[in-house]
C-alpha cells in the first residue's frame, strides 16, 4: 500500500514536472559581434518581463528568451480550448558590437543573456521587471519600473533606476571619473563599493534610514533663504552631502520607503 | 427682446440637424452580363453594402440601388449624371465599379486590390467642390457564378457572400464581413469590423484574414489541414480541433550594416496535416477556429 502511494506521488510529480516544461517556451540565437576582440554594447528594452545579464568568457552574445508566464491559457470561451499565445515577437541586431533587442510590449517574456565580461549595458524593463546583472565590466546603465535591480560582481560605472523595488550593488571596481546614481521610491538602496572609494556622494531617503560603514565626512545642510513681502522664508535641504575618501565625482542615493546602505567590500 | 434675439439661431440650428438643406433622390439598376468567359470579376463597391451570393450557371446579376444626396437641387441633378455604376474590363477581368469624377478608382495591378483616390469619409462637407457636396450610396445584391474567381471590396457597410466556392478575395474596410458557404478563400481583408467565415468546404489553398479592431471567427466542416499562423495584440485564441505547437521562426538577414534576427513574431500550430497555410492577424479582436456546428 505504501509502495502504491509512493509510486502515484512519482507519476504525479512527472506529471507537473512534464507539463510545466511544456508550457515554457524557449529560444535561444547566438549573435556573433563585428569585433569580437573589442568591447560593446548591449541595449535591450523588455516591456514586460525580467532580464538577466551575465558576463562570461566567450566573445558572443548569446540570448535566450522564455516565455512561460501565461495565466488564464487553460481558460475557455464557448466551449473551445484557448491556443496559448506563444509569439515571441523580439528582433535581435548587432551593429558595431551594439546589440539591440527590442520586443512587442504586450508578449510576457524573459531574457538571459551572456555576453563577454567586458561589455557596457543598457537595460529597461517595465512590468514584472527584475533585472540582475552579473560578473560585467562596463558603463551599466539599469531602469526599471516594477522590479528590483541587482547587481553583483559588477565593474565600471552604474546608473541604476526604479520604482517598486530595491536596487542591491555590489562593486568590484570603479570607474573614478564618472558619476554614479542609484535611485527607487519603494525600496532599499544598498550599495557595496571597493574599500579604495572616493567620491562626493548626495543621499535622501524621505522615510528611511541611511547607514554606512565608511568614513564618510558630512556636510552641513544647505540652507535656502527666500524673501517674500518682507518675510523670510529658509528652507533646509533634503539632501545629505557628504564625502568618503578624497572626494571625486558625485554619486547619488535616493528612496522615498527604504533605507540607504553605502557598504564598504 | 432676448427671445427674439435667439430665434434665428434656433431656426438655423432646426434646418441643419433635420437637414431640410439638402435633398434625396434614389433609383435602382439591374444588370445582367454573361461572365463565364472572364479570367475574373471584380466588384469596388464605396459606400453601402454588398450582398453576394453564388449561383449555378454562367450569368451574373446585379440590382444595385442607388441613393444620391445633395445640397440643392442643381447639385442633385449633377451628380445623377456623374456618379453611377459601371464596368469595365481589363484584359480578361471584368470590374464592377462607381464612376465618380471626384473618386477614380486606381488599380495597383489588374486582378488585385484597387482603391478609389478619394480619401473622403462620405460625411458632409460643405465646401463648394466635386463629391464634397453630396453623399451617395450603393447597395448591390449580386448573383454571381459560384465557380468564378471572383473579389468583392466595399469602403464603408458591411460586405456578405454566400456559396461562392471560387478563388475569392473579400474586403471591407468600415463594416464587418461575414462569408459563408465558400471553399477557396485567398483572402479578407478588414479594419474596423469582424471577420466571419463559414466553409462550405475545407479550403485546398493558403489564406490570409486580416482586421484591426474585430474577431476572426472560421468555421470548417471537420479539421483543417493547415499550418495555421496567428498574431493579436489584446487578442486571444481559441478552438475545438486538436493542434500542435510549431517552433519558432527564426530570420537572419545581413546588410552592410550589420545582422538582424527576428525570431517568432506569430503563434504558429499545425492542424491536421498542415498542407496549407492559413496567417490570420488582427490587433483588437480574439480568433476563434471551430467545427462547424
Amino acid at each position: 500500500m505504501h509502495n502504491k502511494i509512493t509510486i502515484s506521488f512519482f507519476i504525479i510529480i512527472a506529471f507537473a514536472i512534464t507539463s510545466l516544461a511544456q508550457s515554457s517556451k524557449e529560444e535561444s540565437i547566438t549573435v556573433p559581434l563585428s569585433d569580437p576582440g573589442k568591447s560593446g554594447l548591449l541595449i535591450i528594452k523588455n516591456h514586460n518581463g525580467r532580464v538577466n545579464v551575465e558576463g562570461y568568457s566567450g566573445s558572443e552574445v548569446q540570448v535566450i528568451i522564455t516565455k512561460n508566464r501565461h495565466r488564464n491559457d487553460h481558460s475557455s470561451k464557448y466551449g473551445l480550448k484557448r491556443i496559448p499565445n506563444q509569439s515571441l515577437d523580439v528582433s535581435i541586431s548587432e551593429e558595431d558590437n551594439v546589440v539591440r533587442i527590442s520586443g512587442r510590449h504586450n508578449k510576457g517574456k524573459d531574457f538571459l543573456i551572456k555576453v563577454p565580461k567586458n561589455f557596457s549595458l543598457s537595460i529597461s524593463t517595465h512590468h514584472d521587471g527584475e533585472i540582475t546583472v552579473s560578473d560585467v565590466n562596463g558603463e551599466i546603465e539599469t531602469k526599471g519600473h516594477h522590479g528590483g535591480i541587482t547587481l553583483s560582481n559588477v565593474g565600471g560605472s552604474v546608473v541604476a533606476d526604479t520604482h517598486h523595488g530595491a536596487i542591491r550593488v555590489t562593486l568590484n571596481s570603479i570607474s573614478h571619473d564618472i558619476p554614479m546614481a542609484f535611485t527607487t521610491y519603494h525600496g532599499d538602496v544598498d550599495i557595496t563599493f571597493p574599500s579604495t572609494l572616493n567620491a562626493k556622494v548626495k543621499m535622501k531617503s524621505s522615510k528611511g534610514d541611511i547607514y554606512t560603514d565608511f568614513d564618510m565626512t558630512i556636510q552641513k545642510p544647505q540652507i535656502k533663504k527666500t524673501e517674500m513681502n518682507g518675510k523670510n522664508e529658509i528652507k533646509l535641504s533634503g539632501w545629505t552631502h557628504g564625502t568618503i575618501g578624497s572626494g571625486g565625482k558625485e554619486f547619488m542615493f535616493a528612496t522615498y520607503h527604504g533605507d540607504i546602505i553605502i557598504r564598504k567590500e | 427682446m432676448k427671445l427674439t434675439y435667439y430665434i434665428p439661431l434656433i431656426l438655423i440650428a432646426l434646418i441643419t440637424s433635420t437637414g431640410l438643406c439638402s435633398t434625396k433622390y434614389s433609383d435602382i439598376k439591374k444588370l445582367e452580363m454573361e461572365v463565364g468567359d472572364y479570367a475574373q470579376v471584380l466588384l469596388f463597391n464605396k459606400y453601402g453594402e454588398v450582398n453576394v451570393t453564388g449561383i449555378s450557371g454562367t450569368k451574373a446579376y446585379l440590382k444595385v440601388t442607388r441613393t444620391l444626396e445633395a445640397k440643392s437641387k442643381e447639385a442633385l441633378e449633377k451628380v445623377k449624371d456623374e456618379v453611377y455604376l459601371d464596368t469595365m474590363v481589363l484584359e480578361d477581368h471584368l470590374y464592377y465599379f462607381i464612376q465618380n469624377p471626384y473618386s477614380i478608382l486606381e488599380i495597383e495591378e489588374i486582378g488585385g486590390i484597387a482603391h478609389y483616390n478619394s480619401r473622403d469619409s462620405g460625411k458632409w462637407r460643405w465646401s463648394n467642390n466635386g463629391e464634397r457636396d453630396v453623399k451617395y450610396i450603393f447597395s448591390f445584391e449580386v448573383q454571381m457564378p459560384m465557380n468564378i474567381d471572383f473579389r468583392v471590396s466595399t469602403h464603408k457597410e458591411d460586405l456578405r457572400v454566400n456559396n461562392m466556392r471560387g478563388r475569392l478575395n473579400a474586403s471591407a474596410h468600415f463594416g464587418d464581413i461575414y462569408l459563408k458557404g465558400v471553399k477557396n478563400l485567398e483572402s479578407v481583408s478588414g479594419h474596423h469590423g469582424k471577420i466571419s467565415v463559414q466553409f462550405a468546404a475545407n479550403p485546398s489553398i493558403d489564406g490570409k484574414y486580416r482586421t484591426h479592431h474585430g474577431s476572426i471567427e472560421l468555421e470548417f466542416p471537420s479539421t483543417p489541414s493547415a499550418d495555421v499562423s496567428m498574431s493579436s495584440y489584446h487578442g486571444k485564441f481559441f478552438t475545438d480541433f486538436d493542434w500542435k505547437p510549431i517552433p519558432f521562426k527564426t530570420t537572419k538577414e545581413n546588410n552592410n550594416r550589420g545582422t538582424k534576427y527576428k525570431i517568432g513574431s506569430n503563434t504558429i500550430v499545425r492542424m491536421g496535416n498542415g498542407r496549407t497555410k492559413m496567417s490570420l492577424k488582427t490587433h483588437h479582436g480574439d480568433m476563434y477556429i471551430r467545427k462547424s456546428s
